[in-house]
């Protein structure tokens, strides 16, 4: 479950039906990390990233840290979609109002994976090596 | 998360059967991540140049607002 889907089904200020709130101690609520290119953080997790997934499609590592946090911003949307569309009780036991959302969803990939044409090639997979400091593999991690 | 995902999309490639049979050994929230992560991957895939590198650069965007 992302972030954004646990704060959905209870936000920060969530209190149940008997008044207890549900972000008490030893629950810390989470906050959902929004890019900015002023965020050295958020800049540094997509540029790392981004090289990871370079290499797994071949191509050669990006340099530029600009190129990387213009492309972040142009045109981006952020589709935030809770796909599983759960919704949870006081207990986070999911409340099942329709059981068979998650096998129509699964059958509706299944399809589209079958219907896949041009299938060549296969991706470059990654040995995770902590030693080369120039296959960003430590930075992700940090 | 990389092997996994990477691992699914060329074994899905290589062979359609093994992968649809690795996939019996799942949850049905597991069936759903990882069918969605070879159908993203090879999105990117059937991309090149600017274009694959704008994609990426949004996957890993959408990575971090997850």
């Amino acid at each position: 479950m992302s972030i954004a889907s646990l704060l959905k089904n209870f936000p920060a200020d969530f209190v149940d039906d008997k008044g207890v709130k549900f972000w008490t101690a030893p629950k810390m609520c989470p906050s959902v990390k929004v890019f900015s290119t002023n965020d050295p953080d958020s800049v540094s997790f997509v540029f790392h990233t981004v090289n990871v997934y370079c290499y797994i499609f071949g191509r050669e590592y990006v340099k530029s840290v600009d190129l990387i946090k213009h492309l972040a911003e142009e045109n981006f949307t952020n589709h935030f979609v809770d796909k599983f569309g759960r919704k949870f009780n006081e207990k986070g036991e999911e409340i099942k109002e329709d059981d068979d959302a998650d096998e129509q969803l699964l059958e509706a990939n299944r399809k589209e994976l079958e219907s896949l044409q041009n299938l060549s090639g296969l991706l470059q997979l990654v040995q995770f090596e902590k030693d080369d400091d120039r296959n960003h593999h430590i930075d992700f991690i940090h | 998360m990389f092997s996994q995902q990477v691992s699914d999309y060329n074994t899905f490639v290589g062979d359609r059967a093994k992968f649809n049979k690795d996939l019996r050994g799942s949850n049905m929230r597991e069936k759903i991540l990882r069918t969605e992560a070879v159908l993203k991957l090879h999105a990117i895939k059937q991309l090149s140049g600017d274009a694959q590198l704008k994609a990426i650069t949004h996957h890993a965007r959408q990575l971090y607002e997850k």
